[in-house]
């Protein structure tokens, strides 16, 4: 009963939390005041100051994370609806997945070898491109540290959405799927969350790269560390 | 009834994901059901076997709403704050940068090809 009690008022302050969020946004149209952004700020700072660790907290809104299950499927609406496009345009995607992933991979393996990371740590940060669930089941393959790859996977989803509109505009894209591509391959869910919101197109451009980005990776990188 | 049309489009979706998980764990896929339960449901519509107007309602509400849903996830990120204290710099400027450099590998590599792409089609010398 009492642990009914608190998911529900966990459930309803995370709500509340995001329709402010929402309208701030509305009020101040900035990439630093992105909904998702602020209320996980506020969430927060709430928490830490009433004392609640983030496991109870995660467990109390476990209900509002299964969600994003069915919301991934829903995502093959705007596959199928632009299916002609992403079909027509399949070598510049598959080719910015490969790219994309490959240069950010690689920047962030000399990046922790130059500053000196712990090799698990570094691990994580090597798979932060991939959507949570992918990313959790490579690590183990590749014995990273686990505890922290929803973080770190989340904060790159959450720098994207704030950065990737304005690098957009000054390096002059302007082709939907080349707009869409940045978000799915490197910021995967909250990416496409953004990118939903720059354009139809570009939302399904974002899902198509994500669960191609999943797919591909976990194949590519246990492989890899073979190697290594 | 706009809203029990959502709510019962909304638990065919969970279906699609339940089946997804279970086509996972079953043959030991290294995909998430998530992605599964998007592949199968793109599958029926092409065949037809969906149609695109029986779900509108729930994928509408999922795709408004869709940063929503990774809130409790990101508030994550209070656990980072231990850590911090040891790798701290190292590990934003590694997210930063590793971050940036995969964006814009990505826009300008794709933006690239579809332009040489085009080119190479309207070009009437080919």
């Amino acid at each position: 009963m009492i642990h009914l009690i608190s998911s529900l008022m966990a459930l309803g302050i995370t709500v509340l939390y995001f329709i402010f969020g929402v309208k701030i946004h509305r009020l101040w149209p900035n990439p630093v005041t992105i909904p998702i952004f602020i209320s996980t700020i506020a969430i927060i700072v709430t928490l830490l100051i009433i004392d609640i660790p983030y496991e109870q907290y995660a467990d109390f809104t476990s209900f509002i994370t299964y969600l994003l299950g069915p919301a991934t499927v829903a995502l093959a609406y705007p596959l199928y609806q632009h299916r002609k496009l992403l079909v027509q345009h399949v070598q510049p995607i598959l080719f910015g997945i490969l790219f994309g992933s490959g240069m950010s991979m690689l920047i962030s393996y000399l990046f922790s070898m130059w500053l000196g990371i712990p090799s698990e740590w570094s691990r994580s940060l090597l798979i932060k491109t991939i959507t949570t669930p992918v990313a959790v089941d490579i690590g183990k393959v590749i014995e990273a540290n686990i505890e922290v790859i929803p973080t770190v996977v989340i904060v790159t989803g959450m720098f994207g959405a704030m950065i990737i509109p304005s690098i957009l505009k000054l390096l002059h894209v302007k082709h939907p799927i080349a707009k869409g591509l940045p978000f799915g391959v490197i910021s995967h869910g909250v990416g496409t969350a953004q990118a939903i919101k720059e354009g139809e197109r570009e939302g399904a451009v974002s899902g198509a790269a994500m669960a191609l980005t999943a797919t591909i990776m976990s194949f590519v990188i246990p492989i890899l560390f073979l190697f290594v | 009834m706009q809203v029990v049309r959502t709510i019962i489009q909304i638990a065919i979706l969970c279906l699609f994901y339940e089946i997804g998980k279970w086509c996972t764990d079953f043959f030991h896929l290294p995909i998430p059901g998530s992605i599964i339960g998007m592949l199968f449901l793109f599958l029926l519509l092409l065949t037809g076997v969906v149609k695109e107007k029986i779900l509108m309602d729930g994928t509408g509400f999922f795709l408004r709403h869709f940063s929503f849903f990774f809130l409790p996830l990101s508030v994550s990120a209070m656990v980072l704050g231990p850590y911090f204290i040891d790798f701290g710099w190292k590990l934003i400027v590694i997210l930063l940068i590793s971050g940036i450099t995969g964006f814009v590998a990505t826009a300008i590599s794709a933006e690239r090809l579809i332009r040489w792409k085009e080119k190479r089609n309207h070009d009437p010398s080919h």
